[in-house]
């Protein structure tokens, strides 16, 4: 791992965090700290940009193991699986904001899932089509904290009927009940265009019964870029925002 | 020109001795090659395309147990009505016949985008999608018009139905894919739209062209049906029990795909592990594997075997109002064939 540091400063290697389950590393340029020589680094310092620096690479493998696997949608090995909540995990350690129940402007926006431990499978998945007939686009889910609602968006293409895309929205809201969990109740859904539900209309059912959010969530890691959250189903789900914040 | 009064000769096949499908079809050799000679015409006559595929779709190489079967019934049933011989109407019945499996069998190469069929390339490999699709479409319509013209209603509704079936029984499989919930009922009735419906209407259609009764017509479609059953049943079975190089596919194809048989619906009665493999279509890789050894050791092979072998009774059954002799020897021989290919 290379590390580009300011001559003014030190970082100390043992204090980095990272996994590589990757076998490409690529190389990252990171911030480099300048301070004045005379207060030196102190080591609060040194380990946040040490730390800093160990996050991005843990989000980077992170999304590396995460390639091709359509978001676990559709299953994921054992093996796999495994390694990648392994990884989660060591990401959920480095959460830099604990309470993030108390910073809720920091999900506030537009967030794109890119992993869960949900999966469609079996006759659920061939019932809702989406085996040959039914393709599984983006999941979207926007966060409006000033008046504690969500929206998830799953978005579908069908390609039998000249590409029809559609989408189904599922709307709730959310009570703060700790310092990391909000309780989240369903409010309502709607499926567009109409073709789109006639086919999910049998199984409409079922469908919400997939993503339907209500219980409660807790927040196990949130920077500017990243989220990862954790259900009273036991799954848990990564995310990222869909546009990023200004860069430094 | 046919054997209907040919005495009784070395060739007459014993259905206790060999069961050979050559031995069986001994009997109605000569219609098989006129058969075969009028669909390669009939099919290159339309159009040169077809011409040059004819031959991969109408080779040789195919048994074409099922168009023997209705000469062999048409042969049957004939002596029963004082019929001299068969008449054209039986001969174009088997070309339907065996054109309506023909096309299905296109169909299905595309479907699974199959290499080899039979040993031979298939048509869609040789000559791609687009032709193999046309081809199976020409056949399909050839054989409706075919039909109409032997102007029987009777005959005409029993092999719609077949076509009907055909697709029904295709989409039946399609939706139910990965459905662990399954019941023998389901798959009985699924398997008999894949493959006995075609069987028991070219039974049923033979009898009707020979002017039976009706009880003779039922028995030929009951036998035919009973016949068709057991033979999906036994292509199950063999899914799990043949090798790769035997089957032509890897073993274990059917339940990988998600196509719950006979052998893992009894399978899933017993281990309930089963369930979950199926249902999380064996993500890891050994998965597979593993739920293959639970069907073979839950017992699910032998009670599937037994179907097929009570279902090959109950057609032996169906035969007795047939006169004794090599056409009814054959049409036993036929059961045993079947249930053969278990070894």
């Amino acid at each position: 791992m290379l590390i580009m540091v300011s001559p003014d400063c030190m970082v100390h290697p043992c204090s980095l965090h990272c996994s590589r389950k990757s076998s490409s590393l690529k190389l990252r340029t990171v911030r480099s700290v300048r301070c004045p020589p005379t207060v030196c680094l102190s080591e609060s310092l040194a380990r946040e940009s040490s730390v800093g620096h160990g996050i991005d690479h843990m989000k980077l493998s992170l999304r590396e193991s995460l390639q091709g696997i359509n978001r676990g949608i559709f299953g994921v090995s054992a093996a796999q699986k495994s390694a990648i909540e392994h990884q989660i995990a060591l990401l959920e350690e480095q959460n830099p904001i604990r309470k993030p129940t108390d910073h809720l402007q920091k999900v506030e926006g537009e967030w794109r899932l890119l992993y869960s431990s949900i999966s469609i499978l079996g006759m659920k998945r061939t019932k809702l089509g989406l085996r040959d007939f039914i393709t599984l686009d983006e999941f979207l889910q926007t966060i409006d904290v000033d008046k504690n609602r969500a929206s998830n968006i799953i978005k579908f293409s069908v390609s039998g009927l000249g590409m029809l895309n559609g989408a189904l929205t599922i709307e709730a809201s959310y009570v703060v009940s700790s310092e990391k969990r909000v309780d989240i109740q369903f409010e309502k859904s709607t499926i567009v265009p109409d073709q789109l539900f006639k086919l999910f209309q049998k199984n409409y059912d079922l469908l919400l019964s997939i993503f339907n959010p209500e219980g409660w969530l807790e927040i196990t890691y949130i920077d500017d870029e990243m989220r990862v959250g954790r259900d009273d189903k036991g799954n848990v789900f990564v995310l990222e925002r869909t546009s990023h914040p200004g860069t430094d | 020109m046919d054997r209907t009064n040919a005495p009784p000769s070395a060739e007459t096949p014993n259905s206790q001795e060999g069961t050979s499908p050559l031995v069986l079809l001994k009997p109605v050799e000569r219609d098989l090659q006129q058969l075969d000679e009028n669909l390669k015409r009939l099919i290159s006559e339309e159009n040169p395309m077809l011409m040059a595929a004819a031959d991969q779709i109408f080779g040789a190489s195919g048994k074409k147990i099922r168009p023997a079967l209705v000469f062999l019934v048409s042969h049957a049933t004939a002596q029963l009505t004082g019929l001299s011989e068969i008449t054209p109407q039986h001969r174009k019945l088997a070309e339907i016949i065996e054109m309506i499996h023909t096309a299905s069998l296109i169909h299905d190469d595309v479907l699974d985008d199959s290499d080899k069929r039979r040993g031979k390339e298939t048509v869609n490999r040789v000559f791609g999608t687009r032709v193999a699709v046309l081809a199976g479409d020409f056949i399909f319509a050839q054989t409706s018009w075919l039909l109409a013209n032997l102007e029987n209603l009777e005959v005409i509704k029993l092999i719609s139905q077949v076509i009907k079936d055909f697709a029904s029984g295709e989409i039946k499989q399609t939706t139910s894919l990965y459905d662990c919930d399954i019941t023998m009922q389901d798959y009985l009735r699924k398997s008999y739209c894949k493959t006995a419906s075609l069987v028991a209407a070219s039974a049923k259609g033979a009898a009707i062209f020979s002017g039976t009764s009706n009880e003779v017509k039922e028995n030929m479609y009951d036998y035919g049906k009973k016949l068709g059953l057991a033979f999906q049943i036994v292509d199950d079975i063999l899914d799990f029990t043949r090798s790769s190089e035997q089957l032509g596919k890897p073993a274990g194809s059917d339940l990988r795909k998600g196509n719950v048989t006979a052998p893992v619906i009894y399978a899933l009665e017993k281990q309930p592990a089963l369930k979950r493999l199926i249902q999380t279509e064996f993500i890891n890789p050994e998965d597979l594997d593993t739920a293959i050894e639970l069907v073979h050791q839950s017992g699910g092979i032998e009670r599937a075997r037994e179907l097929a072998r009570n279902m090959g009774d109950s057609a032996l059954d169906c035969l007795s109002c047939l006169q004794k002799g090599p056409m009814r020897s054959s049409l036993e021989g036929m059961v045993d064939y079947v249930l053969e290919r278990l070894h």
